[in-house]
């Protein structure tokens, strides 16, 4: 029987980070490919295949609770720019998922919600992951 | 005598790492004397490491293993192996031991490659013989 992965670590600057379950998910980068149409005249039509290299962008997010230490994180974060480097690893019955992130950069203007359920929504975007 | 302000550690098997936005391999740890900063972690290895030594020589360790093996210099240097095989050899906790030895190197005293400091992240993929020949090298450089 498969085993769903819903509880993957997350690694960034080789600290592992407590992030709030579930809220976990990345981008392959594969980016957005179409398949287009060329004609010759008269209906005799083919297909091009395009690959937008444009998107292909790799892509860690997840939401942190709002304490201190998360805070001060996801400021030194931010203020790396791209050098940041995340990891995403998951061990389960079936075997283990690790996707490597390099040149990460914090992109989004995250808000820190200061609730009793606030948390900290963040978004990396950098190269694509290495296995 | 002076104590040396830093030593080189050589793993035996090569441990990943991140580094200015990338993902790295690194096989050398450089290890600075622990300061105040880490002065209760330091206190706790210390006195599990008097308490080693202490029941050692009361149980007679030392005198037997004279007996078999004559030293053949005073000088003689003593090897992280060495403090390891005591350390195993004496009824100190060594699992406590080890936790606190993982807590002082991830506090600050420890950098990868002389570059990134280690973290917990890293320290658990050293290798368990990595680890012991640390933790003995370790307290013969700057606890002893």
């Amino acid at each position: 029987m498969a085993v769903q992965i819903s509880d993957a670590g997350v690694v960034v600057n080789n600290v592992g980070v407590n992030i709030v379950p579930n809220s976990l998910s990345f981008d392959e980068g594969f980016g957005e490919q179409s398949v287009l149409v060329q004609s010759a005249g008269n209906g005799k039509l083919s297909t091009v295949y395009s690959n937008d290299v444009e998107t292909s962008v790799g892509m860690v997010k997840f939401s942190l609770r709002a304490t201190v230490d998360n805070i001060a994180l996801a400021r030194k974060w931010k203020s790396n720019g791209n050098r940041n480097a995340v990891a995403v690893i998951a061990q389960t019955a079936d075997g283990s998922l690790t996707r490597n992130f390099s040149g990460m950069a914090l992109v989004s203007n995250y808000e820190v919600q200061l609730s009793a359920d606030g948390v900290l929504d963040l978004e990396f975007r950098g190269n694509r992951p290495t296995l | 005598m002076k104590l040396p302000d830093s030593f080189d550690f050589a793993l035996s098997k090569a441990i990943k790492y991140q580094a200015n936005g990338e993902h790295k391999e690194g096989q050398l740890l450089v290890l600075t004397a622990p300061n105040n900063k880490q002065h209760a972690l330091r206190i706790k290895i210390k006195q599990a490491y008097s308490r080693a030594i202490t029941s050692l020589h009361q149980s007679g360790f030392f005198a037997n293993a004279e007996k078999a093996e004559p030293k053949e210099k005073e000088s003689e240097e003593i090897t992280g192996d060495a403090v390891s095989a005591v350390l195993y050899a004496s009824e100190i906790d060594m699992v406590q031991l080890h936790d606190d030895f993982k807590r002082l190197i991830c506090a600050g005293v420890c950098k990868v490659e002389d570059v990134e400091p280690m973290t917990a992240y890293i320290y658990e993929q050293l290798s368990c013989d990595d680890t012991d020949r640390l933790l003995g090298e370790y307290l013969a450089v700057f606890i002893k």
